[in-house]
């Protein structure tokens, strides 16, 4: 019973890790998963690489 | 905050003065100094100008004029020093608050790195912040800004490494970005990264800054090989003609930068006596041009956030940019009707003297400009004075043989035939030394996980946590965790490529290629980059000035077989051809570039149209990488690897174990049968059989989705938890069938279906995450989802065809 509780509570945590980090990813926050410190892809840096260099317009 | 936002009757210290030349001057010369008190006497919103009393007398400035004025209100300081535990002691109803906080604040430096590509900007960065930005022997590494922080005898430095640009110029992303910063950000000090052992290039971007009239301190990067080379300058007289001092720096062993910074402390305090603005001299014709654009620009107030000298000038360039930020300002166009009078008049003057000219021509068969049109006339201007500085201060060693190995290694390794064979040489080896070298620690961690799964099986009694621990976790993570030395070993190659240079003259070779297929020659620096990871490889691409190449090189990034595939090649390769290990992982990456190239050239052909830019790229010279730089990237490496194996590559094993494991059922082979994994991978195995694919390939490809190193986890996983024969690995020790987790492949496997495996897993879908990066880079989920399809279809084909035709041989 108690390996029972122990396995619910650890697939219970991988679970929200893995969906956190599908939506994060998706947002374009969580980084690119390659786990460096300076991912282009984190948070405000990638907000700020993206907003600020240009990017292509495929409409042109 | 900003003097603009100071309310009426609030009373604030000045930190800094931000803008240039005049306009800073007058607003200095004003009162408007460091630590000096500002009271706002009138400033009603919306209302221009603004009153403010300073030194005991009332003065107005234009609301813009004191957006460029920093300051620390008594307000702010009174809410700062509660809050702050550094500033107990000083009491917060005083003036000496703000004036304590705006001093403090007045010690911190914010300094913009820029220079030529390659120059060595990345390796100050990361010397003087203490960082490990990632460095390379050529251009593009940097593809936008990174900022590092640290303290230097008293003062705060905020250093913002930024691409490397040849020149301001708006032709390319990186020249409109570095560009965009320097306006925009407004850096306290430029530090102009120059490369000594080039400097006539370098120096033009130098004479560009020095026209925009902004505070600069010059580090002479890669002194070491301007002395070993024998040439002789005269740094002071460099120093004195440009108007900034000059630092002799080596980036890659940190010589001269304490003084570097040192110096840029002194300029930032106004100490430095070289300090002082220049003017580069375009000729009398040129400059008087220059001078009737200014009086026009001044006239209509452009005097604030740009130097019209530098607007002047790019405005005769015909640079589309400024000309949109002139338009917002000038509606009625005058500025351009001047801009466009003055570059008619010099263009009949050039006219009219062609006669003159040709007749010089005949007689001294000197150069003449009279068909050159105004910007070509400013680029030659900025040539001639820097050729005429470093006549007066630099002496090159004509008989320099410092760059002379440089030539005889390009004569071999960018031979029009050799070249390529040299290529695949040297893959070749890098290959069999990340297999034949790597081999051996791998069994020892395999072993190390075996033990401790053995240690698990018989110290706790049977149950879902114990099946947890050693199927799912233990199983899973160290069937990753074992190719740490192979990932070591390949980037330990990859660095040393790098940093030496040869990877330009891998591009360098494959431009002819490229160019056939509808590529830049430039994308195969991206592509490169995609061997480490896809994500950063995509926004490399940034750099390619050509829309159309830009997109297709992002469309086949994906091909290129990045670090976290390398774990599923070697269990599979490592399980059927350990005795070919080098010649197919040489092959499947080759296949990977081959397989970029035809898919470019159908989609250049269907998918993206468009003309594609000629290819203008630097070849650095071969530089012996420092074995530091070289561990410390492949350190840097190792370390992304296992941090991922305690975050993604733990969290997909447990989910993968838990759909392996449940609904339980006492018969093992009945419980994975039934299980929700199983469940499934045998919905999708009826469109995965073609390729030879058994349900258990089938959910592992599945779950390579998020990250393709889950491939290897979850087939670990999966296998032991459902194979009858895995219970007998557990008494298993590494001999000569390979590793445990080879032997539990080669029990379930065939060599044909472990082969058309691998064609699948080269081909298929990225990961997530470059999904989002494609998205993003191209701003639509449409190419984002393109690529999903297309890859998928043509791994599907490619493994169909391949498997269905052996087994008819065979």
């Amino acid at each position: 019973m108690i390996q029972t509780i122990i396995v619910a509570i650890i697939l219970a945590a991988a679970a929200v890790f893995v969906v956190r980090g599908i939506m994060r990813t998706v947002k374009g926050k969580g980084g690119c998963g390659c786990g460096c410190d300076n991912c282009p892809m984190k948070g405000d840096k990638g907000r700020l690489c993206n907003d600020s260099f240009p990017q292509i317009n495929v409409d042109d | 905050m900003l003097l603009s936002e100071l309310q009426t009757g609030e009373r604030g210290v000045v930190v800094r003065v931000a803008g240039h030349g005049a306009f800073r001057k007058r607003i200095i010369e004003m009162g408007f100094i460091k630590g000096v008190t500002v009271e706002a006497i009138l400033n009603a919103p919306l209302n221009d100008p603004i009153k403010y009393r300073i030194m005991n007398f009332e003065v107005s400035l234009r609301r813009s004029d004191a957006e460029k004025v920093e300051i620390v209100s008594e307000k702010e300081a009174e809410l700062e020093i509660v809050s702050h535990d550094d500033y107990r002691g000083i009491d917060a109803d005083e003036q000496s608050a703000a004036q304590h906080i705006a001093a403090e604040r007045g010690k911190t430096i914010n300094v913009a790195l820029v220079g030529n590509p390659n120059c060595g900007k990345t390796s100050i960065f990361n010397i003087a912040a203490h960082a490990h930005e990632r460095v390379g022997n050529y251009s593009g590494v940097t593809v936008d800004e990174k900022v590092g922080t640290f303290e230097h005898n008293g003062y705060t430095f905020n250093l913002i490494d930024l691409p490397g640009t040849y020149s301001l110029s708006a032709y390319s992303p990186e020249e409109l970005y570095v560009r965009k910063h320097i306006i925009e950000k407004n850096p306290d000090i430029i530090l102009n990264v120059v490369d000594g052992s080039n400097l006539e290039r370098n120096l033009y971007l130098t004479t560009q800054l020095i026209d925009m009239d902004i505070t600069m301190v010059m580090a002479l990067n890669m002194f070491d090989e301007l002395k070993r080379s024998g040439d002789k300058l005269d740094i002071e007289q460099l120093s004195t003609l440009l108007g900034m001092p000059i630092v002799p720096t080596t980036g890659r062993n940190g010589d001269g930068i304490d003084k570097l910074f040192d110096t840029i402390i002194d300029v930032y305090e106004e100490r430095d006596v070289k300090t002082r603005h220049i003017h580069v001299n375009h000729g009398r014709e040129l400059e008087r041009s220059i001078k009737r654009l200014r009086t026009e620009l001044y006239e209509h107030g452009f005097s604030d956030s740009l130097s019209t000298r530098f607007l002047a000038i790019k405005l005769l360039e015909n640079d589309k940019q400024l000309e949109q930020y002139t338009t917002e300002r000038d509606p009625d166009g005058s500025v351009f009707k001047m801009r466009d009078q003055i570059a008619d008049e010099f263009f009949r003057s050039s006219h009219h003297s062609i006669d003159d000219t040709e007749h010089v021509q005949k007689e001294h068969g000197g150069d003449h400009r009279a068909h050159q049109d105004i910007e070509s006339a400013i680029t030659d201007a900025k040539y001639a004075f820097i050729r005429g500085a470093l006549a007066e201060c630099y002496e090159k060693n004509e008989k320099s043989t410092l760059h002379a190995h440089t030539d005889r290694i390009d004569a071999i390794v960018t031979h029009r035939w050799l070249g390529y064979p040299v290529f695949l040489i040297f893959m070749f080896i890098t290959f069999f030394c990340t297999f034949a070298i790597g081999q051996y620690p791998m069994d020892w961690i395999d072993a190390l996980f075996g033990w401790l799964g053995e240690l698990v099986n018989s110290n706790m009694t049977e149950g879902p946590l114990r099946s947890l621990l050693a199927d799912g976790i233990i199983a899973g993570v160290g069937s990753v965790i074992v190719f740490l030395p192979n990932i070591l070993i390949l980037y330990l190659f990859i660095s040393f490529m790098e940093d030496s240079g040869y990877m330009a003259r891998a591009a360098f070779i494959m431009d002819k290629l490229m160019h056939k297929m509808g590529l830049h020659g430039k994308s195969f620096i991206p592509m490169i980059m995609g061997f480490g990871c896809n994500v950063p490889a995509i926004m490399a691409t940034r750099t390619i000035e050509d829309r159309k190449s830009r997109l297709l090189t992002m469309l086949v990034i994906p091909m290129m077989s990045c670090s976290a595939r390398i774990p599923v090649y070697v269990i599979l390769v490592s399980a059927f051809f350990s005795k070919y290990a080098a010649l197919v992982l040489t092959g499947l990456y080759l296949l990977g570039m081959i397989m970029a190239v035809l898919m470019a050239k159908l989609f250049s052909r269907f998918v993206v149209k468009g003309d594609s830019l000629p290819f203008v790229m630097e070849l650095p010279p071969y530089r012996m990488p420092t074995a530091k730089a070289v561990l410390r990237h492949t350190w840097e490496k190792g370390k992304e690897y296992l941090k991922k194996m305690g975050t993604i590559i733990l969290a997909a094993s447990i989910i993968v174990w838990a759909l392996s494991y449940f609904p339980t059922n006492a018969d093992k082979k009945m419980q994975a049968e039934n299980s929700y994994m199983a469940k499934i991978g045998k919905t999708i195995e009826p469109v995965m059989a073609p390729c030879g694919f058994d349900w258990q390939q089938s959910v592992s490809l599945l779950s390579g989705v998020f990250a393709k190193e889950v491939v290897a986890s979850t087939m670990t996983v999966v296998y032991a938890t459902s194979s009858e024969e895995a219970e007998e690995l557990e008494d298993f020790e590494a001999e000569e069938n390979g590793s445990r987790i080879s032997q539990l492949i080669q029990q379930n496997m065939s060599p044909l279906s472990a082969a058309s495996m691998l064609l699948f897993i080269l081909l298929y879908m990225p990961c997530l995450s470059t999904i989002v990066a494609i998205k993003n880079e191209s701003g639509k989920w449409k190419w984002a989802l393109f690529t999903m399809a297309y890859t998928i279809g043509l791994a599907w084909v490619v493994s169909t065809v391949f498997f269905q035709l052996v087994s008819l041989i065979l």
